[in-house]
């Protein structure tokens, strides 16, 4: 073994920790308990929705700045549907006044934002010589059939009824809710919106509701559900343990290990203020599963080393003194690696890697700093699957060390697996390995790039099942009405009343037909100049040939004056300011996916380009679509990004730990094959990245990278202590490799259950860890050993310093 | 802003309308929900016609109105009035005294300069030389060399004009706000007033001959003459459970004696007498989402319409058919 100073300052730290037991265990027992307490008072696991916008994206401030005035984009949409007849009777007509009445008191409502055909802001309108019959369309619920038969007939005359409140079949009704971000509870909401469901449907009627506000209290309605599958995660990951250990120290160390890692991450949180979002709880379980496998790779050296050398403080000495340093360069490569999600400038990304980060950095005191003191504790193991046997006698040779136990059940297919993956790294299967390894990462790589898309789909599909309640409400509202999805663009003036200029109304006019015209799923738009056309068209005897601009900007100034001037406070906002310095054009979409709000935002930027109009700039893009571009475009920027950073760095610190540039390559390459195969997993899976998916990814490559870190110290432990490479292969993975083995399946372990969650997103997550395990796990077995072989072992593993 | 009609119209009223949300002023040129109104109509014989609207649209039929092609007239402005006089002649105007002739059928349209920058509501094409204009603010434009110049015959007092019609090159009428009706026999030297029985706004007159004529306008107005105008008469329809609800007529045909109205919330009134008695043609409840902007009899006694959302409706034989909304074949860009 070669010995070194830096060797000495890890024996040097094992021995301090071993001799100071008591006042760490005392020190980190009061941490632990002051993180307990921040848990318990201070965590918890809801959605914050401005947390899951990049708030310097420009869409994103315009949003923040305008939002008083056009309204929050959080709508709701509910769809009252009649079985038999049409809506036009007198018990749907109640329906829907009761739940417009009911939605006005959910808290977090808007209540300029609740419409529906019997919200008395809804208008009929006529025009005559000697009178005009302006109210509401309902001015009390209807008592006799002559009574529904006026409502249909005002609905029927009355533009921009039917289509947007009415089906054109008569059959649904739709109604909207918009509700604040910061005042919504959405357990709230979701009970209440399930009591109203259930008060209004009846053996004739159906309520469907979707919208980002309802998205967002069915993902809270599952977090008890989660629960659960914690419970169970907890029972297979102990199965797991006892099954491979079968001794209480290889069971008790690693649970104690994964739940301190868990207590400082979330107490973390708690101090820092941090909700938990429950679409990314996978991601503190997957690293609490991590704590796990590290402990379970010291334990397991522990074991080794005390079937050596039979005495427990050498054994712990030993063993922790090996493992310090790769365990440091692991948790430090993983800790950083997670960090560079905070290049996303999503909140929710940032606190994420924060927490991430910190979490991962916890596992030192979890598992470095603390398994050797709590080994202490316990008495020493006896051979695997027999208890009563000691391990080795203490005179034991190391080669007779690395003979692999069979009579276990299990061992002999650990065994043939661990032949099996050493075969790649000998005569030609060596380079068959490495050429379609290197051939899978760059033309893989290149097609997935190409291919992988952010955001494809909407939000709803991309989180819930396409047949989940929300979804088949959403396809309801797309496929009979408008309007349900919004994108603003906003004209802002450079001086008091620049909208009322002949110019910037004829240029909104033009975008929103120019708009209409160019993007493939608007369904419509409206601006001021709609309004100013109406308004100039009632002023002409309602002739429709008056459906026109006016030039004059004092006609312009005084229809606005009208406007201001007799609309009850903030209704006309979300068009334009009340001191006509900015105004709005809003376009409707029947559908959208990420392809379609790009392609839109282009039509417009280059509209814009192409029209500039004085002490007038147009900015993008307001409502739920500007807000979903915005988080679609720092996604995607974030993604590439922060794979590129994740990658350099675990490159770098790999370099320096090997002290070898070929080296570092050796660990990258695999963890690069990993993330194309993963890359191909979710395109043949058509999952698109989203805000939550790029976590996943961030961490998938930390866990490859523990593998590969443990996998080639031990290759260069075995090489330089044995000089011959087929051997010391034979050993490093018939002793880490099974470690390797066991840590991915046990991480798969602690995911696969989420395959099973409630939401696709989830699930679909949960599968993608799995793949990601096992093709690290893969790629540290086979790769890794396969790349030393080629390029040599003297070149890649003889500067590694083993102490 | 001139004072126009309807003083005592609340505010409340005019804001009203900016509650709603319509679907209707979704500008377009596609077909369908967001397509743009058509405004006027202009036939020749039974099967070719045009038809303008707001966004600087003109189309082209050639099937008696089953199939409309989008003709290039490289303006956005609203254009509110077409008239052809045979099928190679014609004029569109609109919003702001914007002014194109063609004399290809339409397969190139030029600009061509009025007196005024007024909004032309109604054009009458007489001769491949000679055209009426009328508009806001008492205009009156004629020319008698094919657009190369127009005089201006602009009224002194400030009225809405909207509509125009002659019986031949000397005899016309021009009627408009507060029941206004002009009348000339010397082919626009002189106009004179006639008395209408209304102050209503009149949107459209006709003239089957040049004694009998019709006019309709605000609030089912109907007035009838068989004196060439001498005296207008109040044609009362009965409008039963909808006396309240007056809607407006905006375009008449009257040609024999028959005669053919259309008008706001999908209105279409028939008369068989010359005008003298007219009933409501009962509509699909969708129909009377529709407001119909013009109504032209073809040669073949089909009446064609146009209106919102570019809809295009037939009447044959008293019966209704929605053609649906234009159907338009896109020439390659130029």
């Amino acid at each position: 073994m070669v010995e070194d100073k830096k060797g000495n300052i890890w024996k040097k730290l094992i021995t301090f920790q071993l001799r100071h037991k008591f006042p760490i265990l005392a020190v980190v027992g009061l941490i632990t308990a002051f993180f307990i307490y921040q848990i318990t008072f201070k965590v918890s696991i809801t959605t914050d929705f401005f947390e899951l916008y990049p708030p310097k994206h420009q869409y994103i401030q315009l949003y923040k700045q305008y939002r008083s005035m056009f309204g929050t984009a959080n709508v709701m949409s509910m769809v009252l549907e009649v079985k038999d007849g049409d809506i036009y009777d007198f018990d749907t007509i109640k329906k829907i006044d009761r739940i417009t009445k009911e939605l006005l008191a959910v808290k977090g409502v808007d209540p300029l934002q609740v419409m529906s055909l019997t919200h008395p802001r809804l208008k009929n309108f006529g025009v005559g010589s000697n009178a005009i019959n302006v109210g509401p369309i309902l001015k009390a619920l209807p008592e006799r059939p002559e009574e529904l038969r006026a409502l249909k007939e005002k609905v029927y005359s009355n533009e921009g009824i039917r289509g947007i409140y009415v089906s054109l079949d008569d059959k649904a009704t739709l109604i909207y809710a918009g509700f604040w971000e910061e005042g919504l509870d959405l357990k709230n909401l979701f009970k209440e919106i399930q009591r109203i469901k259930l008060e209004t449907e009846d053996a004739n009627h159906k309520l469907y509701v979707t919208g980002y506000p309802m998205l967002y209290a069915w993902i809270a309605s599952y977090t008890p559900k989660l629960y659960s599958i914690f419970l169970f995660t907890t029972l297979i990951l102990l199965g797991m343990l006892v099954y491979y250990f079968r001794t209480v120290i290889g069971v008790v160390v690693p649970i104690i290990s994964g739940l301190i890692s868990a207590v400082w991450g979330l107490g973390f949180a708690g101090i820092m203020g941090y909700n938990i979002d429950p679409l990314i709880l996978v991601i503190p379980m997957l690293l609490s599963a991590r704590a796990v496998s590290h402990s379970v790779q010291c334990l397991e050296r522990y074991h080794q080393d005390y079937q050596l050398y039979g005495d427990k403080e050498v054994a712990i000495i030993k063993s922790y003194t090996y493992l310090y340093k790769p365990a440091v360069v692991s948790i430090v490569t993983d800790g950083l690696g997670v960090l560079t999600i905070v290049v996303c400038t999503i909140p929710l990304m940032q606190k994420l890697g924060i927490i991430g980060s910190f979490w991962i950095i916890s596992i030192y005191i979890s598992v470095v700093l603390l398994n050797p003191i709590l080994v202490t504790f316990f008495p020493p193991p006896k051979i695997k699957g027999k208890a009563s046997q000691p391990l080795l006698k203490k005179d034991a040779t190391h080669s007779e060390a690395k003979e692999p136990d069979t009579s276990r059940s299990g061992e002999a297919a650990y065994l043939v697996a661990c032949k099996f993956c050493t075969s790649f790294s000998v005569s030609w299967k060596k380079w068959a390995s490495v050429i379609f390894m290197l051939v899978v990462t760059v033309v893989g790589g290149i097609v997935a790039t190409i291919h992988i898309k952010v955001g494809d789909t909407s939000a709803g599909r991309a989180i819930l099942y396409d047949d989940h309640p929300y979804n088949v409400a959403a396809r309801k509202v797309n496929s009979e009405f408008i309007g349900a999805n919004q994108m603003v663009v906003v004209a802002e003036g450079s001086k008091k009343g620049a909208i009322g200029n002949a110019n910037a109304m004829k240029t909104l006019e033009d975008m929103a037909v120019y708009a209409v015209d160019n993007i493939s799923d608007a369904g419509g738009a409206l601006t001021i100049a709609d309004m100013t056309k109406m308004v100039f068209k009632v002023f002409h005897d309602g002739y429709p040939k008056w459906l026109l601009l006016p030039e004059d900007p004092n006609h312009i100034e005084q229809v606005f004056r009208l406007v201001g001037g007799s609309s009850t406070g903030g209704e006309m906002d979300k068009y334009i300011s009340r001191d006509y310095t900015n105004a709005t054009v809003i376009i409707f979409f029947r559908d959208y996916n990420n392809q379609t709000i790009k392609n839109s935002i282009s039509v417009l930027k280059k509209y814009i380009e192409e029209h500039p109009v004085e002490q007038v700039t147009f900015r993008l893009a307001g409502g739920i679509l500007g807000i979903l571009a915005a988080v679609n475009e720092e996604v995607e920027y974030s993604y590439w990004v922060s794979m590129a950073a994740i990658f350099l760095l675990t490159y770098i610190l790999c370099v320096l730990t090997y002290r070898s540039f070929v080296a570092g390559l050796i660990l990258i390459l695999p963890l690069a094959c990993s993330q194309v195969l993963c890359d191909w997993f979710m395109l043949a899976m058509k999952i698109d990245l989203n805000i939550s998916s790029l976590p996943v990814a961030a961490v998938g490559v930390g866990v490859g990278v523990d593998y590969g870190l443990y996998i080639l110290s031990r290759l260069a432990e075995e090489y330089q202590w044995q000089g011959n490479y087929e051997s010391a292969l034979f050993t490093a993975i018939n002793t880490t490799g099974k470690a390797v083995i066991f840590t991915a399946t046990s991480l798969i372990g602690g995911i696969v259950l989420w395959i099973f969650s409630d939401m696709k997103f989830q699930s679909e997550m949960g599968m993608l860890l799995c793949f990601l395990m096992f093709f690290n796990m893969l790629g540290a077995l086979i790769f890794i050993p396969a790349m030393v072989a080629v390029i040599g072992p003297e070149k890649t593993i003889r500067k590694y310093k083993v102490d | 802003m001139k004072k126009r009609t309807h003083l005592a119209i609340p505010i409340l009223i005019l804001t009203a309308l900016l509650f709603l949300r319509p679907d209707s002023v979704f500008a377009s040129k596609k077909g369908g929900v967001g397509a743009a109104h058509i405004l006027s109509e202009s036939f020749v014989n039974a099967k070719e016609g045009w038809a303008s609207g707001l966004r600087g649209t003109v189309y082209h039929t050639t099937d008696g109105g089953m199939n409309w092609e989008l003709q290039n007239t490289t303006t956005d402005t609203p254009l509110l009035s077409i008239s052809f006089c045979n099928s190679q002649v014609g004029w569109v105007a609109g919003k702001s005294g914007a002014i194109l002739n063609t004399v290809d059928g339409g397969n190139t349209w030029k600009k061509q300069i009025l007196p005024k920058n007024r909004h032309i509501f109604a054009l009458k094409a007489l001769s491949p030389e000679k055209c009426w204009a009328a508009g806001d603010w008492g205009a009156i434009f004629y020319t008698k060399d094919g657009g190369n110049t127009w005089e201006d015959k602009t009224l002194p007092n400030d009225l809405i004009l909207y509509c125009i019609d002659f019986q031949d090159e000397n005899e016309g009428w021009i009627a408009g706000e507060y029941g206004t009706i002009l009348h000339t026999t010397d082919g626009g030297i002189n106009w004179t007033t006639q008395t209408s029985d209304t102050i209503n706004t009149l949107f459209s007159i006709s003239f089957s001959s040049n004694l009998k004529g019709v006019a309709v306008g605000l609030s089912n107005t109907i007035l009838k003459t068989d004196d060439g105008g001498n005296k207008w008469q109040t044609v009362v329809m009965d409008l039963g459970s909808k006396q309240d609800e007056p809607s407006s007529l905006y375009s008449v045909k009257l040609r024999d004696n028959k005669g053919i109205a259309v008008g706001d919330r999908g209105w279409i009134i028939t008369s068989t007498d010359g005008g003298k008695t007219w009933e409501q043609l009962p509509v699909p409840l969708n129909v009377s989402l529709f407001w119909f902007a013009q109504v032209e009899w073809l040669d073949d006694g089909k009446a064609v319409i146009v209106g919102m959302r570019s809809s295009v409706t037939f009447i044959e034989n008293d019966k209704l058919k929605l053609l649906g909304f234009m159907p338009v074949v896109v020439p390659d860009k130029k």
